[in-house]
């Protein structure tokens, strides 16, 4: 399953976040694919002892998958490749959770990863997330997280009653607006509201095959399917194994906290317009504290209801642990924006965000099959449509969206603020608001036109659709998928071999297989130039020639030769150099580190940590400045080969 | 022309494909320079939103460094493959311990577990001793086993198996211990032993703690303590040899 | 003396019947019987007498027989001039002449005539060769078949299938010219394509920014917005011939194919966009955007920083995206991410130290 690139970036991101033990435990578990706890022993050449934490540690956060057989009772443990690549992901969605949410929920965010996965109840002993001032930025301070440690201890027995009784008048209303634990829950359940964190499931602790293999056994030995044969048997057991996989991985928290296609504690956007003072209080905990009677009970009626295991902790028990498939979708609502923004003018991007926001919010994941289809195998699938009037709530209301689209005859008078006047008279009794600004219908009008500018090409961003009389708007997601793919690919072909080959490139994937004759028709090239760029792409793997013998002799004479593009096999050949790209990158940072080892032992000290400016001279402070600055640029190079894996792998 | 055949001779394979068929290139007779020149892209430096997201990485990576489970191999260590020369690898510069030793960061070789909250019915049972400590069987821990029950139950088709698997999983939790030391334990060997060390299992209760007095096989600790008498005995073999040198962040 | 007398006759009644045609009918009418019988020469609507009319013209070269619909008997008129001419041929001249003028625009290639007229090689090569320098016919070059030598009438001009269009001279694609003509559409769609905003609306404080804060359009000094959707003012392929043949670009009157042809062309480029199946076309970039890539482009310069981005990805700005030696590097290798010699420069380029 796992090619020897993807294993090796994988290893070493679990090596570079958790160190050498969990890296030989999971490289080994990568080679020999799935062992019990003797043969693991063998292979990786750990102690028992060194085995037991260090998977029991690896299970905490997800690396490693465990079975158990039934039949002999034998523990299987199996590498989670995909939690343990999405280590490489946390920056992003940190940084997206801040930008969304605030600098708070990144936190609570940045803790549950560095958990792994965690009780609701555990979080609400952290001080770091108790803190009576929010940390800034996102960082915690140094000594934070030896504290959280240390009192965990302490907090183990006495405290976790306390929180527990904390909890109890939470649901009473009674949270003091800027209390510690007042801004934990709000934030756990808007998080919770937008998908971004799952309860997590017994299940997830097992590789999909097995949950497979448990399911279908599962539903063999239910007395109706027992009765069924052949071929109704099969079907049977294929949908109902689904389904049941489907409950046991479910981890949805949304219920119950979504109004009107809102998540509970979304912020509009235009509060990341808003400048200045409001910045800092993007979290409005006015109007979450406001709610809070209603929507707190509803928090825990779900949990009752809804989980399968009776809960008699109290609902702190509940375990949460980032759902990266939904934050997938959330950063690949980023992505179509970032096509938005290179040609819309501002003003439309952001209605384009707005109407992206909306659609997150009911989209679970990027895709339902579990590989990227092959190109023209791929259905359709839209997003579930917004009608246009809950896009026209969620944009801005001071934005002036007329004044951005030029008139429809240019003759006219154009002037701005809205105060264009309506030739087509589609909204005939228009009249405009004391302070120039146009009326209601006007500027359902208006946005309309905007994301009407969107469904044009080359991108086609949303497209329109009618529904019982009401107008909506959709995304089709794998049409963009794809394009996000293309233009990937499209741009390696011009920065490796620059424009021409950019320009046949198009040609051979809009027109298939040609010969070169046509292709020179087409792309108005000269022959020598269309030949060199096609050798050289060639010779790079972009294109590809077929032979096409016209009698059996397969004289290359009497032979047509047709160029072609195919950019699955080019996809999925890149893929893995993307990979090992971002391998040498952090194999060279783990480089240029040892390099620096003895001076970046001495900054990391605890003496001289946070007290750099005591202890380290001028020179020594620009060297450090300047370490920091080449690792942030290749952890950002990893960061950005990781937006390209994103694109070929996960959208 | 016979030098360009001599040439050819020696050519490597694959080398009439390399990257050097670029258009006004010189055809490349010359032995292949490891690193040919070529253009070395100019990458962007990082903009706010990216510097914001390599921060994160950063701070989360430093908390996880920081954090309980963060743990190095040592080179010291039983594990050790023989072969491979750990003790060479001992760094006489570097190695020996200095007063400013004392504060530098202090490098674990095994997870920290004790004090964490684990929840039991998301790891398997052969783990349940290691990550809970005072774990029976018999007795409902914190709930958990209540639960485990229950979510067993939930099953449906394999209750039986799991009574039954119960004392099995356990006993081979305790022999486990045994096999930490001795090093090549292999399955056969555990289903052996399981019937002689099935009493002894009470015993293995205790094993943590043992476990954490001792401060294991691994020397971290050891290593900071014994900066005073730092020509001790076995200061090169053991407590230089792990601390200093890994090549390890 | 009767037959001298009425091929007398005939010679002038012929001679009337071609003026008639002449006068009557478009130069390149295809004349069937009812056709000469209905120009009311031919007395009597004798039809021996017409046929012997006819005979004499074609005799003449003034008439061309022609085989038309249903097998039935048609003519075509010649020119006085280019009947002198052929009149003066030899008739394997003759011959060679009319299977050439046969193909028009397209050509011939040598050997198919000799398979039409099945004439020996020597003695065709002979008649082309006199013909050719009597100017009559001219070799042409085609852009499909290079190698093969093809004739037309000197008077002709190639058809576009001979040619491959107007972006070819002399069979060969005329690259500088076709790239003038493209940036010339690119600059004239774009200046179609978006909405000038009048300079009295003054330059709009820039309040709206994107989400990553960075405002999309800085200091603009002029500033363009997209038309509304629907909007017809878009150029179409006419306007765009239209413009291009005032241009003063180009020597030649380029059809609208052509033109069509090559703003599908940059619409693989990424410039143009097709709007409503190519109803209209309408530019990517507007017109400042597109004046200032083709002044680069005149420049050689390297590109500009945000133009260059459009092309960077993980991938392309990665030492190790275009490293040759990419395939062979492996840790603890030869070549390997220690030992690599790309790593240092490229960190250096990028931070400037």
């Amino acid at each position: 399953m796992s090619s020897q690139y993807a294993s090796e970036i994988c290893t070493l991101l679990v090596e570079d976040n958790f160190g050498e033990l969990f890296g030989r435990i999971f490289s080994t578990l990568l080679r020999y694919n799935r062992l019990p706890l003797p043969r693991l022993k063998h292979y990786s050449g750990l102690s028992e002892r060194q085995l037991h934490y260090g998977l029991a540690a690896m299970i905490q956060h997800r690396l490693v998958f465990h079975y158990t057989a039934y039949d002999d009772g034998i523990t299987y443990y199996e590498a989670n490749i995909q939690f343990s690549y999405y280590l490489v992901r946390s920056g992003k969605i940190l940084e997206f959770i801040k930008e969304r949410l605030g600098d708070y929920a990144a936190a609570v965010m940045s803790t549950i990863m560095l958990l792994g996965h965690a009780q609701i109840g555990y979080l609400e002993d952290l001080p770091e997330l108790n803190a009576h001032h929010p940390i800034s930025n996102g960082v915690t301070e140094e000594g934070d997280v030896d504290g959280e440690y240390g009192s965990i201890k302490e907090a183990e027995d006495p405290e976790g009653q306390e929180g527990e009784e904390g909890q109890v008048n939470g649901v009473n209303g009674d949270y003091a607006p800027s209390g510690p634990s007042g801004l934990l829950h709000p934030t756990l359940k808007t998080l919770a509201a937008h998908g971004y964190i799952t309860r997590v499931r017994e299940a997830h602790f097992q590789s999909y095959s097995d949950n497979v293999l448990d399911a279908e056994r599962a539903v063999k030995s239910r007395p109706e399917v027992k009765q069924l044969k052949g071929k109704k048997l099969e079907e049977a057991v294929l949908e109902k194994t689904i389904d049941l996989i489907r409950e046991r991985t479910d981890g949805d928290l949304t219920h119950g906290l979504v109004f009107n296609g809102v998540p509970r504690g979304a912020k509009r956007s235009h509060g990341t317009e808003a400048d200045g003072p409001n910045k800092k209080s993007r979290l409005n905990y006015d109007s979450v504290d406001g709610d809070e009677d209603i929507e707190e009970n509803e928090w825990s009626d779900d949990e009752m209801v809804g989980d399968v295991v009776p809960m008699q902790l109290s609902k702190s028990g509940l375990v949460v642990q980032v759902n990266y498939e939904k934050l997938d979708v959330a950063l690949r609502n980023r992505r179509f924006l970032e096509l938005a923004e290179k040609d819309a003018s501002p003003v439309t991007s952001h209605i384009y965000e707005c109407l992206l926001r909306r659609i997150e919010y009911q989209t679970r994941c990027c895709r339902d099959t579990a590989e990227i289809p092959r190109e023209g195998e791929e259905g359709e699938q839209y997003s579930a449509p917004i009608s246009l009037t809950a896009v026209v709530e969620e944009v801005d209301p001071k934005l002036d969206v007329a004044g951005s689209i030029a008139p429809k005859d240019i003759s006219q008078p154009f002037n701005r603020r809205g105060k264009r006047p309506l030739e087509d008279g589609v909204n005939g009794d228009h009249h405009e608001g004391p302070n120039g600004v146009a009326s209601e219908g006007n500027r359902i009008f208006d946005i309309d036109q905007h994301l009407s500018l969107l469904a044009q090409p080359p991108y086609n961003l949303t497209s329109k659709r009618t529904i019982g009389g009401l107008t909506t708007w959709t995304v089709e997601f794998r049409y963009l998928a794809r394009k996000l793919r293309h233009l990937e690919l499209e741009r390696m072909v011009e920065a490796r071999y620059g424009d021409v080959a950019f320009r046949v490139i198009r040609i051979l994937h809009a027109k298939g297989k040609l010969d070169e004759k046509r292709l020179q028709e087409i792309s108005l090239l000269p022959f020598k130039d269309l030949r060199q760029v096609l050798a050289l792409m060639q010779a790079g793997g972009f294109v590809d020639l077929q032979e096409v013998p016209r009698d059996a002799q397969r004289q290359p004479s009497r032979t047509i030769y047709l160029w072609y593009y195919d950019p699955d096999r080019i996809r999925a050949g890149m893929l893995e150099d993307i990979y090992k790209t971002m391998s040498r990158c952090l194999q060279r940072l783990r480089f240029e580190r040892s390099r620096m080892k003895d001076f970046l032992e001495k900054t990391e000290r605890s003496d001289v940590k946070g007290n750099e400016m005591r202890y380290l001279s001028e020179a020594e402070l620009k060297t450090l400045q300047q370490w920091k600055a080449r690792e942030a640029l290749l952890l950002g190079e990893v960061s950005r080969l990781d937006d390209m894996v994103a694109v070929m792998r996960d959208y | 022309m016979s030098r360009f055949g001599a040439k050819r001779g020696r050519k490597l394979p694959g080398q009439e494909f390399t990257w050097d068929n670029e258009p006004g290139a010189e055809p490349d007779t010359a032995p292949t320079p490891l690193f040919p020149k070529y253009a070395i892209p100019h990458a962007r430096t990082l903009n706010p939103q990216e510097q914001v997201q390599v921060d994160f990485y950063r701070d989360l990576r430093e908390r996880f460094h920081e954090g309980p489970d963060y743990s190095v191999l040592n080179t010291a260590s039983t594990a050790a493959r023989k072969g491979e020369a750990a003790r060479a690898n001992f760094d006489p510069f570097h190695g020996m311990q200095s007063y400013s030793g004392k504060y530098q960061k202090k490098q674990k070789t095994l997870p920290t577990l004790q004090g964490r909250r684990f929840i039991l019915k998301f790891f398997p049972r052969e783990l349940w001793r290691v990550i809970q400590p005072n774990y029976k069987a018999e007795a409902p821990v914190d709930g958990y086993l209540g639960q485990m029950k229950g979510a067993g139950l939930k099953r449906g088709f394999e209750d039986d198996e799991l009574e039954e698997e119960e004392p099995f999983k356990r006993r081979r939790g305790g022999d486990d211990e045994e096999e930490a030391e001795g090093e090549e334990g292999g399955e056969k060997d555990i289903l052996e032993e399981e019937e002689e060390e099935q009493e002894e299992e009470i015993v293995d209760d205790d094993f943590e703690d043992d476990e954490d007095e001792m401060g294991g096989d691994y020397n971290a600790e050891q290593y900071f303590d014994a900066g005073d008498d730092e020509y001790g005995d076995d200061g090169f073999a053991d407590g230089g040899g792990g601390g200093g040198d890994e090549d390890t962040f | 003396m009767t037959s001298s007398e009425s091929g007398g006759s005939t010679a002038q009644l012929a001679s009337k019947l071609y003026d008639e045609c002449l006068a009557k009918f478009p130069p390149d009418h295809l004349f069937y019987q009812q056709d000469l019988l209905g120009l009311g020469v031919v007395p009597k609507n004798d039809l021996g007498l017409l046929l012997q009319c006819t005979q004499w013209l074609v005799d003449q070269k003034l008439f061309r027989l022609l085989q038309g619909k249903n097998d039935r008997l048609s003519w075509k008129l010649i020119s006085r001039e280019d009947a002198e001419k052929l009149q003066s041929l030899s008739p394997d001249e003759s011959l060679v002449y009319n299977v050439i003028h046969s193909t028009g625009r397209s050509g011939i290639w040598v050997r198919a005539i000799q398979n039409r007229t099945n004439v020996h090689k020597s003695i065709l090569d002979r008649c082309l060769k006199s013909l050719e320098g009597k100017n009559y016919i001219k070799s042409v070059h085609n852009v499909k078949y290079p190698s093969r030598k093809m004739y037309m009438l000197a008077g002709l001009a190639p058809s576009e299938d001979v040619t491959g269009g107007a972006w070819f001279t002399d069979g060969v694609l005329d690259a500088n010219f076709i790239n003038t003509i493209a940036t010339y559409i690119e600059y004239t769609v774009s200046r179609k394509s978006w909405f000038e905003v009048p300079s009295s609306d003054g330059p709009r404080n820039k309040r709206i920014k994107t989400s990553s804060g960075a405002a999309v359009k800085q200091d603009a000094e002029k500033e363009y917005l997209a038309f509304p959707p629907g909007y017809k003012g878009y150029p179409t392929v006419s306007m765009i011939t239209a413009a291009v043949n005032e241009s003063g670009l180009t020597p030649v009157r380029l059809g609208e194919d052509s033109i069509a042809q090559l703003c599908d062309v940059l619409c693989y480029d990424n410039k143009l966009v097709a709007i409503n199946g190519g109803e209209f076309y309408k530019s990517t970039k507007n017109p400042e955007a597109v004046k200032q890539e083709q002044m680069r482009k005149e420049s050689n310069q390297e590109p500009a920083d945000t133009s260059r981005e459009l092309v960077k990805n993980g991938m392309t700005e990665a030492p190790c995206g275009q490293c040759p030696v990419f395939k062979l590097c492996t840790p603890g290798g030869a070549v390997s991410p220690e030992s690599c010699e790309y790593f240092g420069p490229w960190l250096e380029k990028a931070l400037g130290f």
